[in-house]
């Protein structure tokens, strides 16, 4: 573009110049032509004076012609004369034009024609022309070169508006670029990031900005931060505080309802310093997965020191324990066993018969109460036992477990520790394995997967029966190896009732549970959490739908993760 | 008859173990520490032994270590109340004790009854062999 027009420049100089020329030779043609035509003219005006040999009639009419046509000398000749007959000089000429004429800008151009009179040549006129179209030359000169500056001028201009154009066109790309980044920066922030001017005014708005609050930034850029986030309200102070003494101010773990759960948010309000800007940027990040983990942990950690407590004072009481079941025991085969040799020997020793005794003791109602006494105390060693599944953390060892060996081991441990429970038995419910090809063996500590499955196997089992006891209850069982994660993937869906949305993302939280009082303690699932994603490095993952069963997915690691116990 | 030792240093677990055996038409022999047990055992020979862990004194897997050179047919099964215990690994394998470990309180004395029996039946088809 810019060639081009340097081109242009210069095409039309050339041309200009070529126009010039032409006109030069042109127009020295016609004035040479106009002048022999004057001469001519001039002589057959003076004609009949010299044939009168009269040198005063053409005298004015000479000077005229010598004035009005630029001749320095206008000269009659008689024929076959030396001398003039008539001479007149012509005007004076400028100081310029004198200048010129000396450095021969102005020549001197002599014209001849014959003087004749009724056909016969009686003499000759000389003219000396000063020809002065310099003058003209020179104008045109100036006024082309002035085309010229102009034609320049206009053009440099264009060029200049040009290359302006171009680079601000290039910063534009540059900084649109550059801007993008930014922004792309700021977009990839998993925090919250919002900034506002000093009225509180917002001027960004990041990805996640809008994902929290379904707000797009478009609509969130200029409106006022309060009013976009009414549950910030109370923060503005806060910001006008940050902005006014450039210092950080912080909000930690700050709690609001949401969808009617708590959730927990770090507010950072952070004063923009640079010079000329005023405003803050405010980064919100979510905490609540972090706060729940470490309620869970501190849950853990409790259940941790119970289960110490529990596991040196279970000796202490199994040991009793031991002593009242067992004698409990002894009691009831010797008051109803009627074929026990001993029973019937002693009975014989007081004279009494087996039966009266037997009559007495269903009368008082003796074995309902013994039974109670073993029932009591099943309680308490369940109760042990319970707590001190917490207690093993001591001996953690990890070994590699074939996740399909584990899953059926637990499936057996299950299907015995039921039948003690005449609640719901396992043994009644389908079990569909679908066990997917070359399982890598894990990492992990056998008995505590065992435990967590056993877990999630109990409370479907127990919500399946519960929810109707009369369909057929099945879980499905699914093992897979996620090759890309290299991860294990355990699922168990059941096709019980299923859970809503509050209750689901609640099951991982400790003490949450949903059986009456006394038959939970809701710590089951919370534990199990903490099992497979502190212990083992894994994930755990609920998802259900009210009526149509619940998935407890599990992930772990094919190979051992550092922070995994 | 079959006898029967029943070490456990807690008097209600001791006669509740000794009630079911007598019940069973064993013959009881009690001890309340393992070196009552020993100086029982040099005494005389039992069948069977039901031996806790946690006793004052000697503790029931050294008991077992003690009188194991001494004694040619008796079976020993052992039972504790501690939920950490499992059965060392120098007597597991050995063939008169139980494999089983018992945890207090047992729920079916009678199938601590029926492992005795089965070791018992064991050891002696194992003897007419030879």
């Amino acid at each position: 573009m810019m060639l081009r027009l340097d081109k242009v420049v210069r095409g039309v100089a050339v041309l200009l110049v070529l126009l010039f020329c032409v006109f030069v030779v042109f127009w020295e043609n016609s004035e040479g032509k106009l002048h022999k035509k004057q001469m001519r003219d001039h002589a057959k005006v003076i004609a009949p004076a010299l044939w009168n040999l009269d040198p005063v009639a053409p005298s004015p009419y000479l000077r005229l012609a010598a004035a009005h046509n630029n001749y320095g000398k206008i000269t009659v000749y008689a024929i076959r004369a030396n001398e003039p007959f008539i001479e007149i000089n012509g005007p004076e000429q400028s100081g310029l034009s004198k200048a010129l004429a000396a450095v021969r800008l102005i020549p001197q151009i002599k014209y001849r024609t014959p003087i004749v009179y009724n056909g016969k040549t009686i003499g000759e006129l000389h003219a000396v022309h000063r020809h002065g179209t310099v003058y003209l030359y020179f104008s045109i000169l100036l006024f082309l070169g002035l085309i010229l500056l102009v034609v320049k001028f206009f053009v440099l201009t264009l060029q200049g508006k040009q290359k302006l154009e171009i680079r601000v066109r290039e910063r534009t790309k540059d900084l649109r670029k550059a801007n993008s980044y930014i922004s792309n920066i700021i977009d990839s922030m998993p925090s919250m990031l919002v900034g506002v001017d000093t009225e509180g005014t917002v001027t960004q708005w990041n990805i996640a900005a809008t994902n929290e609050t379904g707000i797009q930034p478009d609509k969130a850029v200029g409106n006022s931060f309060e009013n976009l986030v009414p549950h910030f309200k109370d923060e503005m102070e806060r910001i006008t505080e940050a902005i006014r003494t450039r210092q950080e101010q912080t909000d930690l773990k700050r709690p609001r309802r949401k969808d009617g759960e708590t959730r927990y948010e770090d507010v950072t309000i952070y004063p923009l310093i640079a010079n000329g800007v005023e405003g803050a940027v405010i980064r919100i990040d979510d905490m609540t997965e972090q706060v729940r983990l470490e309620k869970m942990m501190v849950q853990s950690e409790k259940m941790l020191s119970v289960g110490g407590l529990a596991a040196g004072m279970a000796h202490e009481i199994n040991n009793p324990l031991a002593g009242m079941m067992q004698s409990a025991d002894n009691l009831t085969s010797r008051l109803t066993n009627m074929e026990m040799p001993a029973n019937i020997k002693a009975a014989a020793t007081v004279g009494i018969d087996m039966e009266q005794i037997a009559a007495f003791m269903e009368k008082r109602a003796i074995p309902r109460m013994v039974g109670s006494i073993r029932e009591s105390g099943r309680r308490v060693a369940q109760i042990v036992d319970n707590m001190l599944s917490f207690a093993r953390k001591s001996d953690s060892q990890v070994s590699s477990h074939n996740p399909a060996e584990l899953m059926d081991k637990t499936l057996a441990l299950a299907a015995t520790d039921y039948d003690l429970k005449k609640q719901y038995d396992f043994k009644t419910i389908c079990i569909e394995k679908m066990y997917g090809p070359d399982l890598p063996y894990i990492p992990c500590e056998g008995a505590k997967i065992q435990q967590v499955l056993l877990n999630i196997f109990r409370n479907g089992a127990q919500a399946m029966q519960e929810a109707a006891p009369d369909r057929e209850h099945c879980f499905y069982l699914d093992l897979s190896h996620e090759k890309e994660s290299g991860m294990v993937r355990l699922e168990i869906r059941d096709n019980g009732p299923g859970m809503d949305e509050e209750t689901r993302k609640r099951v991982f939280e400790p003490f949450f549970t949903t059986k009456p009082v006394g038959v939970g303690t809701g710590l089951g699932l919370s534990v199990s959490y903490f099992i497979i994603t502190e212990n083992h490095g894994g994930e755990m993952a609920v998802e259900s739908t009210p009526g149509a069963g619940t998935t407890f997915i599990i992930r772990l690691p094919v190979s051992p993760k550092k922070e995994g116990s | 008859m079959k006898t029967i030792l029943i070490l456990d240093d807690e008097f209600a677990v001791r006669e509740s173990f000794a009630d079911y055996f007598e019940d069973q038409g064993w013959e009881v022999v009690q001890a309340e520490s393992a070196e009552q047990a020993v100086a029982l055992l040099e005494q005389r020979s039992v069948d069977a032994a039901v031996v806790d862990v946690r006793l004052p004194g000697m503790d029931g897997n050294d008991f077992i270590r003690t009188v194991l050179p001494g004694v040619q047919n008796t079976v020993f099964v052992i039972c504790s109340g501690s939920p950490e215990y499992s059965i060392p690994s120098d007597l597991i394998d050995i063939p008169c004790i139980s494999k089983t470990l018992f945890k207090k309180p047992v729920k079916q004395i009678g199938d601590l009854e029926q492992e005795i029996l089965r070791i018992m039946d064991r050891m002696a088809a194992g003897r007419r062999e030879r």
